[in-house]
């Protein structure tokens, strides 16, 4: 062989390793898509997730299979896709918070940073609620009445992280908000139901409730006002400069192909743009928001950062 | 009132929406005999296949689905002592004793017959006294539950084991093993060793799976070993005819056992968080209690696989009752049912009622027409898979381990789950040979996280007053309740002793 004869070898070798990879991304999926909740069945992911496999299906040309695996707050179920194959096959579906606020407080196995982020395809939506008993018509009314009773505030809580919001809001109101553990969104409208507790939160939970007069929403848990009640004051119009933001994330293995995640995100985007999954998000009251895989990391830098402040505040 | 019946069962009764009634059933009933596979999972998986069909049929659907796998659950749980759901722990204790003797057709049917009515009673409780029920049970906060919990967990122990001690430490492991979990108000870990799996809890299935079926794997193969092994050709058969058949003296005996845990089910099941896990227990350790020889329980008794199977199928239907008259979903089940409803566009709850009460009272006839449809099905169902049990031992119990690896794989955390299994299959297996009460250990699993998070709402919400127990009148008579059993228990200890009665446990 002679010198340049291996060569031009060396040359086509190099060039078909390198379409090898476009190509193969091309082909995807060649066969089924398994996409791991990291919440039970029941919840807005799970709901939002399943109805969106249904069009992904048929947009790919192969089978987009739902599975879940709750436990560690999304946590085992990231752990499994860290450790998938690289290839787009396994795919991750949960909370942003996942990524960004549970790695502070739990000694979790994983960073945000090991994984390709297909992208955010909704926004949940806390909205902030109280017994039709009870005067209170926002949050200002609440610590005005515990501070006039000289009483404690007692919420339903769900999260560490609404532990922490609400001490901070307490630290800055100066008074004092006890959490109440409750289950789910669902324990904590139980327990506001029952007149157990000042307030509670929860995500499309709460809906039936205020339509029909059960319980009167008095905020919103996130920075800014939820979509569907914009004259409901978020946190920041209170003066809190906290609040909670969580999305729904599609996530896969670090290392897949840049074409294949384009593709599934794009996948993703058509399916949540059908009318059939529009229906679900409106039911479960989140918000429909679209982030792609190239602006994905940065939401979730910015959030992380937000986080370590909120806990670097309570010390 | 009367035009909007007739509107609704003029809606109900057509074919499609009996044909997806039965095809309801039919895949619940599959799911309730797959160990490992919930209905809540089921339910998940099925919700997209509504979104195209009209709001009733869709609804129908997933309810039929939600009935067929309490009564599939049962079968499993009767002929190789595994429980289809969590819950059907209750039928193993008399039911697969019974097919040991021979009577395992005839504890299937008196099950069928015991769920079918559960369900139909508590379908009728749910139409007729939907609203008062659920007033009762939003008043019940976490002060009154604690109280009720308290007095559940007692009450069965001191009816379930025969010797007070081992009951205890029973029951204590069983509290013990609820322990690791993330805890509820740090949300830190507590008492995991670093395993991710069980943030959430140790996994249910996992446990009850390995201590009841695979343990029984491993006493039969123990006694193979031992060299009693006799190959039996045929366990069913073995039976006389009369062994097979449920006659209608039985039937009547068990009556009072079905109505009284229908109700217990009712009850228990219309109180939201409480659900199903506590209701076939309770009913169970009640009937008991009545019964002249309770000692004979766990052996082999007809009244106990009434009263679990009635009790468990009548908390399906009373599951609903908080979400019809007040929107609140009484079980993980239950609030997939009201995702569905929600995405029909439909808010389940009073208003309902008003804005389309036709569509209320088609799924009301809906359920009380699958509960028949049921009884059909389970009469079929039975006879095909009671032939599972007539295949010799060599064959019955490979696939009966296999169906436990499956079923504790299924539960969600994978091979963790099955590793788990398989050092409780030895746990339950010392736990029979030295006669320790599967009940009380269950319960205090089960129950334990249940009676955890309520007791600590109730001590945040009281600020930990002993004094402020005064505003709970009925949380006072559910504890002084509670201390009467603890009194009997003790009592009917000390006389045993005395009389120097020993016994087996439960």
């Amino acid at each position: 062989m002679t010198r340049r004869s291996s060569i031009k070898m060396v040359s086509v070798i190099a060039l078909a390793a390198l379409t090898a990879g476009p190509v193969a991304a091309q082909q995807f999926p060649t066969k089924p898509i398994n996409i791991v909740i990291g919440f039970g069945a029941g919840g807005g992911t799970d709901a939002v997730v399943r109805a969106v496999a249904e069009p992904m299906t048929k947009s790919l040309g192969q089978p987009v299979l739902v599975i879940n695996k709750p436990g560690a707050g999304g946590g085992i179920a990231a752990m499994q896709i860290k450790g998938s194959d690289p290839d787009g096959y396994t795919i991750y579906a949960g909370g942003s918070l996942t990524f960004t606020f549970e790695p502070l407080v739990l000694q979790t196995q994983y960073k945000h940073t090991d994984f390709e982020h297909i992208g955010l395809i909704s926004l949940f939506q806390d909205g902030l609620f109280t017994h039709p008993s009870r005067p209170y018509k926002n949050m200002k009314d609440v610590i005005a009445a515990a501070k006039a009773e000289k009483r404690s505030i007692k919420y339903a809580s769900q999260f560490q992280l609404d532990r922490l919001i609400f001490q901070h809001v307490a630290k800055m109101e100066g008074v004092e908000i006890i959490p109440v553990p409750t289950q789910g969104g669902n324990g904590a409208v139980q327990a506001v139901l029952g007149n157990q507790v000042d307030f509670g939160f929860s995500g499309g939970t709460f809906g039936p409730h205020i339509e029909s007069g059960a319980l009167r929403l008095i905020g919103a848990m996130s920075a800014e006002p939820m979509e569907r009640f914009p004259e409901i004051a978020g946190m920041h119009a209170n003066g809190w400069m906290v609040g909670s933001e969580n999305y729904l994330i599609i996530s896969t293995t670090k290392g897949t192909p840049k074409a294949v995640v384009e593709k599934l995100a794009a996948a993703f985007k058509a399916g949540m743009e059908t009318a059939m999954v529009q229906g679900v998000v409106k039911s479960r009251y989140m918000k429909d928001v679209f982030v792609g895989p190239a602006d994905t990391m940065a939401v979730l830098d910015k959030q992380l950062d937000k986080y370590t402040k909120l806990i670097a505040d309570q010390k | 009132m009367y035009q909007q019946v007739m509107q609704a069962a003029d809606n109900v009764l057509t074919l499609q929406v009996i044909a997806y009634i039965t095809f309801g059933l039919f895949i619940g009933y599959i799911v309730g005999v797959l160990p490992g596979m919930s209905r809540a999972t089921a339910i998940a998986l099925l919700i997209p296949i509504t979104y195209k069909l009209p709001a009733l049929t869709g609804i129908s659907f997933l309810i039929g689905v939600s009935k067929g796998g309490n009564t599939g659950s049962a079968l499993t749980a009767i002929l190789i002592n595994v429980p289809g759901e969590p819950q059907s722990v209750v039928t193993t204790l008399d039911g697969y004793p019974l097919t040991q003797q021979g009577k395992g057709q005839k504890a299937l049917k008196l099950a069928l017959i015991a769920s079918v009515m559960g369900d139909f009673l508590a379908t009728v409780a749910l139409i007729m006294l939907a609203q008062p029920l659920a007033a009762i049970a939003v008043g019940i906060g976490p002060v009154e539950l604690t109280a009720v919990l308290i007095f559940a967990i007692t009450f069965i122990a001191a009816v379930s084991g025969n010797s007070f001690y081992k009951g205890l430490i029973a029951g204590f492991l069983g509290l013990l093993l609820a322990a690791p979990r993330l805890d509820m108000e740090t949300g830190q870990p507590r008492l995991t060793f670093g395993f991710a799996d069980i943030y959430d809890g140790v996994p249910l299935l996992a446990v009850a799976i390995g201590t009841l079926a695979l343990s029984e794997m491993l006493v039969q193969i123990d006694r193979g070993w031992r060299g009693n092994y006799q190959h039996k050709v045929d366990r069913l058969e073995m039976g006389t005819a009369q062994d097979q058949k449920l006659s209608w003296l039985e039937f009547i005996k068990c009556l009072p056992t079905i109505l009284r845990s229908s109700a217990v089910g009712i009850g228990v099941g219309s109180v939201p968080g409480l659900g199903a896990s506590l209701s076939p227990f309770l009913a169970y350790a009640w009937t008991k209690n009545r019964d002249p020889d309770p000692d004979s329980f766990g052996k082999g008794r007809l009244e106990g696989v009434a009263a679990a199977e009635a009790a468990d199928n009548a908390s399906v239907p009373a599951g609903l009752i908080p979400m019809f008259a007040i929107g609140l979903p009484g079980s993980a089940s239950t609030a997939l049912l009201m995702g569905a409803f929600m995405l029909h566009g439909l808010t389940p709850g009073p208003s309902l009622f008003r804005e389309d009460a036709v569509l209320v009272y088609a799924i009301f006839i809906g359920m009380i027409v699958a509960s028949f449809i049921m009884l059909v099905m389970g009469m079929v169902g039975q006879n095909l898979f009671a032939r599972l049990i007539t295949v010799s031992e060599t064959i019955l119990v490979p696939i009966i381990v296999f169906i436990c690896v499956i079923g504790a794989y299924l539960e969600g955390s994978g091979m963790f789950s099955v590793y788990l299994m398989l050092v409780f299959a030895f746990f339950g297996y010392f736990m029979k040979k030295f006669d320790f009460s599967f009940v009380t250990f269950l319960v205090g699993f089960i129950l334990g996280p249940m009676a955890e998070l309520s007791l600590r709402q109730a001590m945040i919400i009281t600020d930990a007053k002993v004094s402020s127990l005064a505003n709970h009148p009925v949380a006072c008579v559910f504890l002084a309740l509670a201390v009467l059993s603890v009194w009997r228990l003790s009592a009917v200890n000390l006389l045993r002793q005395r009389t120097g009665a020993g016994g087996t446990g439960a």
